[in-house]
């Protein structure tokens, strides 16, 4: 069973010890969490794993999270058991977030209704997706009335009136471009990023607001944000693939393989005909070791446009995925009977042959080179190419294969290849079956084949017709 | 030996030409474009064609070739009798009826002898070619000798079919790889009927040119960036084998039925036959092989 094609069970010791080297050494969070992750996946009752998992966020609750979880392992933990009753006593509701300038300001049409605005109009306001076809002309004249105000170098009024116009309708890109880009020169990127949530939060088709947001969001350092803002990007159908390809890329390049592949997983939803999509959830699936995944994807991507390089890069990746054997194949019986029945076949024809293409002239003795034939060949499946048959292999004495040594991949990942679970024949009964099998297909090709070998090698052939040189070529 | 490389470059040439223009209407496969699953060498497959080539150019050639530049070079006499020397070799050695009902001469032997014979340079290189082109892929999913058994069984079937359909008395000899061939054809139709094979094909590609250059006027994404004119066409497998098929099945239907038909030479009985004996491809391929097939996987 060779490293690189078959099914890999994943070391969890290996990554913890890994996690740790990243975060203690490397100082690389987020590679460590992500090493973690993978090893509190294989074997989730590691303690130390959770602890360190604990130190990879800044995020208190999940800190407390990974704390209980370490402290349900070790409830005799007191250390934890404080740690986690201190962090607690830090956590306290989060109310939404304003920035100062923004509550400063004197007219906040986001945080107070427009108390100048007529009833009808702020109960339209009050939900702005809902009201955008109803409310274009208001759009309008807020709109113009910006343009006005930003032509007199009015910016306050100017944003105010883009803020109304974001009240009616929380996406609408030319006063959200404005609001942002002037509320961001006036150093109040948080609120601009408020906006832009908004807007997202209320369901925008449109991904540059999402793209905006990201971009913000880095700059501003909310991490937890702008990962929320990349998933949902990821899951939108009218995001440009491509775009949503560098997304994904930008968590791959940083080894963030978990969350790239949460991400995939949502985008390759929202577009399934995307082959960039389908080649990177395939490669990162591989990266995991999850091979089963991962040619299921290669194959996705090949069904999706073979010529491409994508498909071109599946196809190549499958080749080296020498297909495994499960133990369901090696142990079948059926299988191996369906080879020796092909050489079975050969055999039969070949005694029809050499019986002058007449089954009657066949004979006791070519029917019983026939039937040898068969059962050589059966044993000579056996001993090479089927020697764990179920229930054959127990009968004559297979013993179950030892777990091989583990070996680094592609990813200096340590990994154990798979082995098989059933019982497999010893090389001293193979080699005997095999020269059973030898000496019957002799005896089984001698009985079929002999007329042939006698008259082929005839010191004294039959004549027969050859055309003479007159009647080939009638020259005299 | 400059002039040994010239002669041997100009020739080269000629056979690529040749063969170029011999796919003006139907065409001539070169290669498959896919890659193999099992990583396996074509070692079978290079060896046939090899073995193929070395009897050709040891057996037959010398006193075909030499015979017919005899008497072009006017030289009648030499010429016929190397030609003689050439169908005697043909007339032993290739498959008669008489031969396995008879016993006599090498009796059923010729079934074997006759598939590594050849007519002459055209039949053996079109045959090879055929053989290079599908047999590779063949033989990485069957393993080399379970390979080797099924084309020689397929071989086997092919000239057996043709003895059993031919109802009246032929004496006729018959030679060439291409019933074995065309098992190994029509096993690579049951196996990869969606492979894209690359084919030199005169109206194909000609044809070519105004659908890409329309499909690129029209901006479409899947031609962006295909090049506007090739020497060689990709058509589907399938395409190919099932209008070889056609292309062998309905004369041999006509012979069959109207016996003393004559062919042109080509044993198409043996050809269809040939492909039929493909059905039994299934005993030979690897084990997850026909798991994954009836699971409806790719192979």
């Amino acid at each position: 069973m060779s490293a690189k094609g078959g099914n890999m069970a994943v070391d969890p010791k290996a990554l913890f010890e890994q996690g740790v080297i990243a975060i203690r050494e490397e100082k690389n969070l987020s590679k460590g969490r992500d090493l973690l992750m993978r090893s509190l996946r294989a074997d989730p009752r590691n303690e130390q794993a959770w602890l360190w998992l604990s130190r990879t966020t800044n995020d208190t609750a999940k800190r407390v999270q990974c704390l209980e979880k370490a402290l349900s392992l070790n409830p005799d933990n007191i250390q934890t058991r404080q740690t986690i009753d201190k962090l607690k006593a830090t956590l306290t509701p989060a109310p939404r977030v304003t920035s100062a300038a923004a509550a400063a300001r004197p007219a906040a049409p986001r945080s107070k209704p427009e108390a100048a605005a007529e009833p009808a109009q702020q109960q339209a306001e009050a939900s702005p997706l809902k009201r955008r076809k109803a409310d274009p002309a208001r759009i309008k004249q807020l709109m113009s009335r910006a343009q006005a105000c930003l032509d007199k170098e009015d910016i306050d009024n100017a944003l105010e009136n883009w803020l109304r116009v974001l009240e009616i309708q929380s996406d609408h890109e030319m006063a959200l471009r404005y609001a942002v880009k002037y509320l961001t020169k006036q150093k109040m990127s948080e609120d601009a990023f408020d906006l832009l949530k908004q807007a997202i939060d209320d369901g925008t088709p449109n991904p540059a607001i999402y793209l905006t947001a990201i971009e913000l969001g880095r700059r501003l350092q909310q991490d937890a944000a702008v990962d929320a803002l990349r998933e949902k990007l990821a899951a939108l159908p009218t995001a440009d693939e491509t775009v949503v390809a560098q997304t994904i890329d930008s968590y791959l390049e940083r080894d963030l393989v978990l969350q790239a592949l949460d991400l995939l997983q949502k985008a390759v939803k929202a577009h399934p005909k995307s082959q960039k999509l389908a080649i990177r959830l395939a490669r990162t699936y591989d990266r995991l070791e999850r091979r089963a995944e991962a040619a299921e994807w290669y194959e996705r991507v090949l069904r999706l446009g073979a010529h491409t390089p994508e498909g071109k890069q599946a196809d190549k990746r499958l080749s080296e995925f020498t297909p495994p054997l499960t133990d369901q194949e090696r142990g079948s019986m059926v299988l191996a009977l369906r080879e020796a029945l092909g050489i079975g076949v050969f055999i039969l024809v070949l005694a029809w042959l050499d019986a002058g293409l007449n089954f009657a002239n066949m004979g006791p003795a070519r029917w019983l080179g026939v039937l040898a034939g068969f059962v050589g060949a059966y044993l000579l499946v056996t001993a090479i190419s089927s020697p764990q048959q179920r229930p054959l292999a127990g009968w004559l004495g297979g013993k179950v294969p030892p777990e091989p040594e583990p070996v680094k991949d592609e990813f200096n990942n340590l990994v154990t290849p798979e082995s098989s679970k059933i019982p497999i024949l010893g090389m001293a009964t193979r080699a005997g079956l095999g020269l059973v099998a030898v000496i019957l297909l002799g005896a089984s090709l001698w009985l079929v084949f002999r007329h042939t070998i006698e008259v082929a090698t005839d010191p004294n052939p039959a004549p027969f017709y050859i055309p003479t040189f007159d009647e080939m070529f009638g020259v005299e | 030996m400059i002039g040994a490389m010239i002669t041997l470059i100009l020739f080269v040439l000629g056979l690529v030409l040749t063969i170029f223009l011999r796919s003006l209407v139907f065409p001539t496969p070169i290669s498959d474009t896919k890659q193999v699953r099992y990583g396996t060498f074509p070692g079978i497959t290079i060896l046939l064609i090899f073995i193929n080539g070395l009897v050709f150019a040891i057996f037959q050639a010398s006193n075909y070739y030499q015979g017919i530049l005899a008497v072009s070079n006017g030289n009648l006499g030499e010429g016929v009798r190397l030609l003689y020397q050439y169908s005697v070799q043909v007339w032993t050695y290739g498959y008669r009826e008489i031969f396995v009902h008879e016993s006599v001469g090498i009796g059923a032997l010729s079934v074997f002898t006759s598939m590594f014979m050849h007519a002459d340079m055209w039949h053996l290189i079109g045959n090879m070619i055929a053989l290079w082109t599908f047999g590779r892929r063949v033989e990485d999913i069957c393993g080399p000798w379970r390979y080797l058994l099924f084309y020689l069984l397929s071989g086997m079937i092919a000239i057996i079919g043709w003895d059993v359909l031919t109802f009246q008395p032929n004496d006729l000899p018959s030679i060439g790889a291409s019933g074995a061939i065309a098992g190994v054809m029509g096993a690579y139709l049951i196996l990869f009927p969606g492979a894209l094979i690359l084919c030199f094909w005169g109206i194909g590609i000609v044809l070519r040119l105004p659908v890409v250059v329309i499909l690129k006027l029209a901006r479409v994404k899947a031609v962006e960036e295909a090049r506007l004119w090739r020497w060689t066409f990709q058509m589907p497998a399938w395409i190919f084998l099932v209008l070889w098929l056609v292309m062998n099945t309905l004369p041999s239907l006509e012979q069959i039925v109207q016996p003393g038909t004559s062919l042109g030479g080509v044993n198409t009985i043996a050809h269809m036959t040939g492909f039929l004996g493909a059905l039994l491809i299934f005993f030979f391929v690897r084990k997850d092989v026909v798991t994954r097939y009836f699971a409806g996987r790719s192979l």
